[in-house]
């Protein structure tokens, strides 16, 4: 499992320095860490590298390193099989450049510390922000880092942190925490694309979606749809490039077969061997759509029932991370350690990131963003019957909307209410939201048409690295549909065009419509697991009312006592509440509870 | 308040529609459109009195007292959702399990639109706008039923290729008057009234879920669900089919 620590301090503090210099000292004594950088005030070391997947990149004059795995941008028609390796121009550059130059010529997934010509020092974060980047203070020493645990342990005799009830309340409201406050106190995050001055605590900017997305290309429907097909080709068979097998988590719906298609044999050296979970529900058995996708590309497919007798109880014992599990999204990590281990897969591949990459918004939002941007040209008239159709809502009613949006914008925020509405508690409806704090800050600012920026801040919260349960045991996560080039590219095609048609995804579906079978390539339905979720409710019902009925967000008024009993009573109930919360409240709490009080 | 010795069978109200979902038992008054949910062991407890009730295998039989349940059937016969006589309930059309979506709009390509069609749509919406505002769901239901019966059925070969070219039909001219989203009701009622017009008489069926509550509605031909994704509309449970 690829980590990183950075040690940060100003070298003229001499008892920072001191502090510094014995946090160093105990990392260079653990097994498998080792030494990336030493430089000035700072000091970084990695554990997990391994050639082709994750490396350090140093800088030259050992003004800096890069970690993790880069891929040239000039190379992305043609992905190399062999790892790059930075030229004595390229670093200096990087460094001359305070890492616009890493951030323009290169892609991958990577963090970079460096100096800077003023004689600080700086961490950046790729625009994907694929590896987490979190950072502490202890006694005047800053220190950045990719995994929690490693820092507990660094700091034995230091009181865990608290809780930061603002940011839990937020993270419940908003499912997600886009600034840079995690829900720990005094731990935050360097968000994706962001290079942050460790010494002076200033921050830059290399990157912005929100900028991307502000300025739509121009592209025709026709040249759209080669681009897309080409970046994602590209995009994807880099990734397989680093790895000689790859577990490959094929759901049978439009993303996964999409990236599928990219991975015949021939077009990648790594042998590709799927995975499909299936369930008995309304839904959630798509083994059918499975097969046809890996059969069509000559992949074996391997299938495995969702387990049925999962324990959350166990949910407890994770390892410990700055924000709250949502372990729905794991539940079947032991199956994927397993299975990668009898194969000898080192990476999991999965197509997260379609939905709002190829917008799979079923909303007329994007009536809305023509009106923004082109007006009532001549093709309004068709925008706005697409955008009917997609959002299902009369013609008259999409336009009456996207005027309304242009007149008093974010309708979205005032159309939205959250389904598990119903079980929160006082203090959670009363609690006024601090955007400035929870939000990305780029996406605070106005100008974006509404389609535009809710797929841009979908595509700003980036997925879990890290497996919390398996661990090291655990393929490495890749999900190449939210590589830089790629987000680029569908940040710049407007909404309309990527639904030209009246139908999510539609830009992507006639891109690889050749690609996949014609049932995958025009399936409009999405697979789920309600079902499995209810049965992992029943039968962990006991353990779960035992930790919510009385647990702190009950007592804190962040969740109602009296509607969680309702839910979990098995009675007939009205009150809104998917499973799905309920899970992510359990998972919340059981979090909360390796934090002191 | 009614009272009913406990050896009497009691039968479901004519204008009531149930059924079990998930260990709970569902019933639809259709003259008001409201749903009442019955849980656990009181619905297990009816099962023996009341013809027609809807029997769950997850249903608990045992653990709701007599008091109780006597209690749950005196509430019932007030509102009026029980009968103190089972009453001759004509047989209760049912659907077939969801198996397949008609994704109409694909692979047609000679679904016309002459001005004839496109009259039949806006009656078809009209007159759905109006019954949705001034009849209750039994009133539709009956006259929904009644069109069915009036009219004659085309074979059934001919009906799915009718019913794909008339949903194609209906899809395109949805937008110009019609929102679908959360107006599942409206969308379905005036696709059968459209269809009808066509000489095509699919299911109109409404099913709910539980835990937590929803309640959908949708069109079905057979297996196949017309104006809706065969996965979503297996998560509910018919309640009324007409």
């Amino acid at each position: 499992m690829f980590r990183y620590v950075g040690i940060s301090w100003n070298d003229s503090q001499s008892t920072t320095s001191v502090r510094a210099r014995q946090l160093a000292a105990g990392l260079e004594k653990r097994p498998g860490w080792n030494t990336a950088l030493v430089h000035s005030g700072l000091q970084v070391y990695t554990t997990g590298t391994r050639p082709d997947i994750n490396g350090v990149y140093p800088l030259p004059g050992g003004q800096g390193v890069v970690l993790g795995r880069l891929f040239r941008r000039r190379d992305l028609r043609s992905p190399l099989a062999a790892d790059v390796t930075l030229t004595s121009a390229e670093g200096e550059q990087i460094v001359q450049s305070n890492g616009r130059a890493l951030v323009r010529d290169f892609w991958g997934r990577y963090v970079a510390f460096f100096g800077t010509a003023d004689g600080t020092t700086c961490v950046l974060r790729d625009p994907s922000g694929t590896l987490p980047c979190f950072r502490i203070r202890h006694e005047g020493v800053t220190i950045v880092f990719s995994w929690l645990e490693d820092v507990l342990e660094m700091l034995p005799g230091v009181d865990a942190p608290r809780a930061n009830w603002d940011a839990v309340a937020a993270f419940i409201l908003l499912g997600a925490l886009g600034g840079r406050e995690t829900a720990l106190d005094g731990l935050s995050q360097i968000l994706a694309g962001e290079a942050l001055d460790l010494r002076n605590d200033a921050s830059t900017f290399l990157w912005s979606a929100v900028d991307i997305a502000r300025s739509p290309t121009a592209h025709s429907a026709a040249e759209a749809e080669v681009l897309l097909r080409e970046v994602v080709r590209s995009c994807t068979r880099s990734w397989a490039a680093c790895y000689e097998t790859i577990l490959f988590r094929l759901s049978g719906g439009v993303d996964s077969s999409i990236l599928l298609s990219c991975l015949a044999p021939g077009a990648t050296p790594a042998d590709v061997l799927c995975l499909n979970f299936h369930s008995p529900g309304s839904n959630s058995d798509e083994r059918e759509y499975a097969r046809l996708a890996a059969g069509r590309v000559g992949r074996d497919l391997i299938e495995r029932e969702r387990n049925p007798d999962f324990r959350i109880e166990p949910v407890s014992r994770a390892a410990r991370m700055p924000v709250p599990i949502n372990y729905i999204g794991w539940m079947n990590a032991t199956i994927d350690a397993r299975l990668a281990a009898a194969h000898s897969a080192t990476a999991l591949f999965t197509g997260a990131g379609g939905d709002p990459l190829f917008f799979e918004f079923r909303r007329w939002w994007p009536a809305a963003d023509y009106l923004q941007v082109k007006g009532w040209d001549r093709g309004a008239a068709a925008a706005a019957m697409d955008a009917a159709r997609l959002g299902r809502v009369s013609v008259w009613r999409a336009i009456a909307l996207a005027m309304a949006e242009q007149v008093w914008p974010r309708v979205v925020a005032r159309e939205s209410s959250s389904p598990s509405g119903g079980l929160y508690g006082e203090a959670l409806r009363n609690t006024k939201l601090q955007q400035e704090r929870f939000v990305h800050p780029h996406l605070l600012r106005p100008g974006l048409p509404v389609g535009k920026h809710m797929q841009t801040a979908s595509l700003m919260h980036p997925l879990g690295y890290y497996d919390p349960f398996e661990q090291a045991l655990a393929p490495e996560l890749v999900n190449p549909l939210l590589s830089q080039p790629l987000i680029e590219l569908c940040l710049g095609l407007p909404t309309y065009l990527l639904t030209q048609g009246g139908h999510g995804r539609a830009l992507a579906r006639r891109a690889f419509a050749s690609e996949m079978p014609s049932r995958i390539a025009a399936r409009r339905s999405k697979g789920g697991m309600e079902e499995h979720l209810k049965d992992v409710l029943d039968s962990n019902l006991e353990f779960a009312r035992s930790v919510l009925m009385d647990g702190q967000l009950v007592r804190r008024g962040l969740l109602d006592r009296a509607g969680v009993e309702e839910v979990l009573s098995g009675r007939p109930t009205a009150l809104p509440g998917s499973l799905g919360h309920i899970h992510a409240f359990i998972g919340i709490e059981l979090w909360l509870a390796r934090w002191p009080r | 308040m009614r009272t009913e010795t406990s050896g009497q069978r009691l039968g479901l109200a004519p204008h009531v529609r149930a059924c079990a979902s998930d260990g709970q038992v569902i019933l639809l008054d259709l003259r008001n459109g409201r749903y009442v949910g019955i849980g656990g062991a009181r619905s297990g407890a009816l099962a023996d009195r009341v013809d027609g009730w809807p029997r769950s295998p997850n249903a608990l039989r045992e653990g709701a007292t007599s008091t109780a349940a006597n209690q749950l059937v005196a509430s019932l016969l007030a509102r009026g959702l029980l009968a103190d006589t089972p009453s001759q309930r004509p047989p209760q059309a049912t659907v077939e399990e969801a198996t397949t979506t008609l994704d109409a709009e694909h692979g047609v390509t000679n679904a016309g639109i002459g001005a004839w069609r496109l009259a039949q749509f806006l009656r078809s919406a009209a007159q759905t706008s109006w019954w949705m505002r001034c009849r209750s769901l039994q009133a539709i239901a009956t006259a929904v039923q009644a069109r069915r019966d009036r009219l004659l059925p085309v074979s059934d070969s001919s009906s799915l290729a009718a019913a794909r070219t008339g949903t194609a039909t209906y899809a395109r001219l949805r937008p110009l008057v019609l929102t679908a989203h959360e107006n599942c009701l409206h969308d379905s009622l005036a696709l059968v009234g459209f269809l009808a017009s066509q000489g095509v008489f699919p299911r109109w069926v409404i099913g709910v879920k539980t835990r937590p509550f929803a309640a959908h509605s949708w069109v079905q031909m057979g297996s196949i669900v017309l104006n809706d994704q065969h996965e979503t509309v297996r998560q509910f449970r018919p309640i009324l089919v007409v």
